[in-house]
């Protein structure tokens, strides 16, 4: 199972493919903002994306409603990690069909629990 | 709004979106999750400082029949337009008029000065965050091998004096010592590994300060550079006709592309222009 990690923070996304790898999932590539990633989604394949929401050149939005607009891509689980608990940050991401958010910060656990719900439901559709 | 709260509020839209998704003629329900979209735009377009379409004032004075003898209207969104418009007017020459009162004033120009010295500032603890942060980073990545070699080491030990046990021997009593002490050391070593590999995932996470501060120090920097250039230019809109002329051009808004030489970009540049305005 490849991931995406996408992130303008070098160290967060560190600190990302890191709780991964623990998690056991040691194929991870990175990108630094969302016009990066999806040139890589449309390159190559990924079977997860975790992005950041506030990034320059192309911010998460952007990016998970690009996804969503590729017919090659929209099936694509995209998991959104939110810098504050926004309410309007959530309901757009859940507008534009994100697999799931998270706040930052946020824990090892909890990051694995919103990647295998987020799996099992990929693996039910 | 609680976390619970925001979870469910995320899963309801979702499962809404989903259903648009899946049935793109079918019209959009009014989900009260769903209607906070437009409040929220709303609210992005007056932060970008920016109006709607709707504060447009199409009209001339006279045009709405609410409107008074000045053609102001307070009974409907025109009317609220251009009163805010009329303000906003007054609010910018009493402001260009103060501006000009306090031309001689240094506090002005220190403030001007200050302010890109600030920006340095955010930046450079920035920059230090981020060293320090992949600086830890780096060192718990020499760590772990090492610390992974100990424990698969002791483990595979530990599991050579088990066998060495079930094999019936009759050792000395000082065998028999020896391999309890060896084996209860070799037991804790494994256990203190484990534990030590845990710290290591805590002192990984904690580095998440860094995102935080580095997002509220970029943010600052934007700011600033904002305000900077905004000065600037009230400076310049209250010198005489012939510094305006000059550094009119200079000035496009807050410059985030480096190696321009058309606009100011840099403490020495900022200085120059200050100085060529008297300041």
């Amino acid at each position: 199972m490849k991931f995406l990690i996408v992130d303008d923070f070098s160290t967060m996304r560190r600190i990302v493919r890191g709780l991964l790898k623990e998690m056991g999932h040691v194929d991870c590539d990175e990108a630094e903002d969302g016009a990066v990633a999806l040139g890589k989604l449309r390159n190559s394949k990924f079977d997860f994306v975790v992005t950041d929401i506030n990034m320059p050149n192309m911010n998460g939005f952007e990016l998970l409603e690009s996804i969503r607009a590729d017919a090659t891509l929209a099936h694509l689980p995209v998991l959104m990690v939110t810098a504050e608990s926004r309410k309007e940050d959530i309901v757009r991401a859940a507008q534009l069909r994100a697999s799931g958010y998270i706040v930052k910060p946020f824990s090892k656990a909890t990051l694995e629990e919103k990647v295998q719900k987020i799996m099992g439901h990929t693996a039910k559709a | 709004m609680e976390h619970d709260d925001l979870e469910a509020l995320f899963e309801a839209t979702r499962a809404e979106a989903e259903r648009a998704a899946a049935a793109p003629a079918a019209p959009v329900t009014a989900d009260a999750s769903v209607v906070a979209a437009p409040a929220v735009a709303e609210k992005q377009v007056a932060l970008d400082g920016t109006f709607p379409d709707t504060l447009v004032v199409t009209g001339a004075p006279g045009h709405c029949p609410n409107a008074d003898a000045d053609g102001v209207c307070r009974d409907c969104r025109c009317g609220s337009a251009r009163d805010l418009r009329d303000r906003v007017g007054r609010l910018t020459r009493e402001l260009h008029e103060s501006l000009q009162e306090l031309r001689l004033d240094r506090t002005l120009a220190d403030m001007a000065v200050e302010i890109p010295d600030a920006r340095n500032r955010l930046k450079y603890v920035t920059e230090m965050c981020e060293r320090s942060a992949q600086k830890v980073l780096d060192t718990l990545d020499e760590l772990s091998p090492l610390q992974e070699a100990n424990r698969e080491e002791s483990a595979a030990l530990l599991a050579r004096w088990d066998r060495m046990l079930t094999e019936k021997r009759r050792p000395d009593e000082g065998f028999v010592a020896l391999f309890e002490t060896t084996r209860a050391h070799l037991a804790a070593t494994v256990e203190r590994a484990d534990r030590t590999s845990s710290l290591h995932s805590d002192i990984m996470m904690a580095q998440d300060f860094q995102d935080l501060t580095g997002q509220v120090c970029r943010k600052i920097e934007g700011i600033t550079e904002r305000i900077e250039a905004q000065l600037l230019k009230l400076l310049i809109d209250t010198a005489p006709e012939d510094h305006r002329q000059r550094h009119q051009e200079m000035l496009e808004g807050p410059q985030v592309v480096e190696g321009r030489s058309d606009a100011v970009t840099s403490q020495t540049e900022v200085d120059d222009l200050l100085s060529s305005l008297g300041f």
